[in-house]
């Protein structure tokens, strides 16, 4: 009898390191498939430094940088040139790269788990088509709500400011009465209609001149990155990580349903506020420097759980550095792409799409959920 | 009688004869005939391809007629009637023309953007007016009271066009655009615009209501010159338009002779608009070639974009960038004006260097070629070159400014580096 039980004993500890092995192969899976990402995102970076319209070669342009590092001035004119564009061009906007994506893709993985939607992404709340309205008031009217800036600085801030608004009006709705997500959804898609409806009436008594930036604008585009710029967004976009990252429990849990998560003890409309906030604050901060930059939000997460799940403490890193090494090789396509380059946020959109789509049709396996 | 009073004769004789041929030689101004023939008159009719429809014409169709070939190299706008043949109907046809009966006349205009062969009521007694070129040609060839209505935009130049606003009607809220029911309100039956297809998109329902759309091209150097000669023709104005003909002529020559002391060509770019950068076929790029610089643009698009953060302006490394803006004849923040603009090109080694400028684009194209001549070679053209040709001009061809405005007092033709903080 003593025997038989310990037999049995040894069989579900034998059971137990088969789950734990097998569980921890999963987890290896996961971590490896986020390490591949974000070496490939690095790599992305350092390929992205000698791509561009203006001809510089690879090993150039890490001399280039070694040479700035290091203090050494360029003596002719077009090595000014070559130092500025690769040191005051190209690295930042690298770098914003990753950042950006990373800071999108993240927002995609909260929304979606938050609404409970897979068609949700950091967009869905209004916050870009607020923060158009306020980027055209500031270049068609040449209205800035922060007097005396420069149209460029007036711009950011305008956008920043006005992505704030959808955020605000949904978080004081939900202090009111309580909100499903669909509910949230159908706000924000309320609010996008507005601001998009009094951006498109802005933008019909605008000249050419201004209605051409105003739509270069909504666009998206990582060209007006700069070293001035980037400390506010690496650090918006870290912290607003860090913090979702450490909720990534209460996610998968709010992902399982209200009841579930309320019989868990999770309080769901806190938790989905205190989400929302934070990925709306660290997408206005991103859209403010770069216009609204498609897909990537979208795309990211999915691609990351079709590879490693729905477990969102996993999925939130992976899709952190998925979507940093999607747009970093979007802006490789969209720097060399036409006669002077594209918009990022075309390329996104053009290769995202149909990518997404291929993904989908292959999908063997439910993931969502 | 003696041999000396024969040599004296004889003397007296040939200066007589001499000085007869100088003066009738040096009296050729007062006669179309002995004018310059730079074929700028494009209606057709003009069978001596110059500048004037005028009883030469009509002689030059006999002859084409009585020797029975026609040099269509030499008499490319003979075919008055667009028939394909020079017959005694065409004539007939230039002979009512000089003597200004109504009719209808073709004309080398545009379409879809296009040269094509157009025609129109002749002559234009009233128009519309669409678009900032086309109503400074108006204006500079004494047409402005015909003008009934304009599309000059949301903000118009009201010190330029302050004749145009006060008796015409605004049309539309875009200079691109005519609205249809104010434009039957106003008892005419033309608009006069630009060329490109971009303005009165909708053409065809003015076209099917009888009236005529004259595109013009209005803001390069030689093409602006042959509208003006046209539409001066057409509307009746030729003296007032061969007169600024003449002196924009004059002015160029007088840029091209200066030019001739440059030593080292200075490179340029233009831009227009906030960030469109000229290529080969913008009417910019002809005008810096035109100012004495050799513009590096080598794309054969009209213009290319330049976005912040873009790398592509950085491999057309020019000594200057000429940067027209529309600014207007009244008061102007310069400093605000400078940054909004400049910004973008603050990378630029023309910008770092000082050479970034901005121009004052509202003015005639060849006083845009003289003011750009000035900034490529201070030295040769001396300060305050631009200002003056263009205070002739304002004197000369604006009624409503002439005598009140001082252009270097007034005017803020173009702005640089030194004049902002």
């Amino acid at each position: 009898m003593a025997d038989r039980v310990k037999d049995r004993s040894d069989m579900r500890l034998v059971e137990y390191s088969e789950i734990r092995f097998k569980y921890g192969l999963q987890v290896h899976k996961k971590v490896l498939f986020t390490v591949l990402c974000l070496a490939l995102a690095v790599v992305g970076v350092g390929v992205t430094l000698s791509v561009g319209k203006f001809d510089i070669g690879f090993l150039e342009s890490y001399i280039i940088i070694w040479n700035h590092l290091m203090g050494v001035e360029p003596t002719t004119l077009m090595g000014e040139t070559k130092d500025f564009i690769v040191w005051d061009l190209r690295l930042p906007r690298a770098i914003m790269a990753l950042f950006v994506g990373a800071a999108l893709a993240v927002g995609g993985v909260v929304m979606q788990g938050v609404m409970r939607n897979p068609l949700a992404d950091p967009y869905t709340l209004g916050v870009s088509s607020a923060a158009s309205l306020g980027a055209t008031l500031c270049i068609v009217l040449g209205f800035s709500l922060v007097p005396g800036l420069t149209k460029s600085a007036g711009t950011m801030v305008n956008a920043f400011i006005f992505s704030m608004i959808p955020i605000v009006a949904i978080t004081l709705i939900t202090r009111f009465k309580k909100t499903t997500p669909t509910m949230m959804i159908l706000s924000g898609i309320a609010i996008m209609y507005v601001f998009s409806a009094t951006t498109q009436l802005i933008m019909l008594y605008a000249d050419p001149d201004n209605l051409a930036d105003a739509y270069s604008w909504s666009v998206g585009t990582l060209g007006k990155s700069s070293w001035e710029n980037l400390p506010v967004v690496i650090a918006v976009t870290v912290v607003g990580m860090a913090l979702v990252s450490m909720m990534g429990k209460q996610l998968n849990i709010l992902s399982a349903g209200d009841k579930i998560s309320t019989t868990l003890g999770v309080d769901t409309g806190r938790c989905r506020v205190l989400l929302m906030l934070l990925v709306s604050i660290t997408t206005a901060t991103v859209v403010s420097f770069t216009g609204t930059i498609g897909f990537v939000g979208l795309v990211a997460p999915h691609v990351v759980r079709f590879f490693i799940g729905s477990d969102n403490r996993y999925v939130i890193p992976a899709s952190a550095c998925l979507g940093a090494l999607l747009l970093v090789l979007a802006d490789c396509v969209a720097k060399e792409a036409g006669a002077t380059g594209l918009p990022v946020g075309v390329i996104t959109a053009l290769i995202g799409g149909p990518l997404f789509i291929a993904l989908l049709i292959r999908q063997r396996r439910k993931v969502w959920n | 009688m003696n041999r000396n009073q024969i040599i004296a004769i004889a003397a007296v004789i040939i200066l007589a004869v001499a000085g007869a041929a100088v003066v009738l030689v040096t009296s050729g101004d007062d006669g179309p005939s002995d004018m310059d023939t730079t074929g700028r008159l494009m209606v057709y009719g003009n069978a001596t391809n110059d500048d004037y429809l005028d009883n030469e014409d009509v002689k030059c169709l006999e002859d084409i007629i009585s020797s029975g070939t026609w040099d269509k190299e030499a008499s490319p706008l003979a075919d008055a009637d667009q028939d394909g043949s020079i017959t005694e109907a065409d004539v007939d046809m230039v002979k009512r023309l000089v003597n200004g009966e109504s009719m209808t006349v073709y004309y080398n205009g545009y379409s879809g953007g296009d040269p094509a062969i157009c025609k129109v009521k002749y002559p234009i007694v009233n128009c519309v007016v669409a678009g900032t070129n086309p109503a400074m040609i108006l204006k500079s060839i004494g047409c402005q009271d015909l003008v009934v209505g304009y599309a000059l935009g949301t903000s118009p130049d009201t010190v330029y066009f302050s004749d145009i606003i006060a008796n015409g009607e605004a049309v539309s809220d875009s200079i691109l655009k005519v609205d249809e029911e104010i434009f039957s309100e106003l008892g005419t039956r033309t608009i006069i615009t630009q060329d490109s297809a971009s303005y009165i998109k909708n053409e065809s329902t003015f076209v099917l209501s009888g009236a005529d759309v004259v595109r013009i091209a209005a803001s390069n150097t030689q093409d602006s010159l042959s509208s003006a000669i046209t539409l001066g023709f057409l509307m009746q104005r030729e003296e007032s338009a061969q007169a600024y003909a003449k002196y924009c002529d004059d002015l160029l020559a007088d840029i091209e002779k200066k030019l001739e002391e440059v030593d080292e060509k200075v490179t340029s770019l233009s831009v227009t608009m906030s960030n469109s950068v000229g290529g080969t076929t913008s009417d910019y790029y002809d005008a810096t070639t035109r100012a004495g610089s050799i513009n590096i643009a080598d794309w054969n698009t009209t213009t290319q974009k330049y976005e912040e953060g873009a790398e592509w302006i950085h491999q057309y490394p020019a000594q200057f960038i000429i940067h027209a803006r529309t600014l207007g004849y009244g008061e102007i923040d310069i400093q605000k004006t400078w940054t909004s603009n400049g910004e973008l090109f603050s990378d630029t080694h023309a910008y770092k260097n000082g050479n970034y400028y901005i121009l004052n684009g509202n003015i005639p194209v060849h006083l845009r070629v003289a003011y750009m001549a000035e900034i490529f070679y201070p030295d040769i053209f001396g300060e305050g070159y631009g200002d003056k040709a263009h205070q002739e001009y304002v004197d000369e061809f604006l009624d409503n400014l002439s005598g009140k405005y001082d252009v270097s007092e007034q005017f803020v033709g173009v702005i640089s580096a030194s004049d902002v903080s």
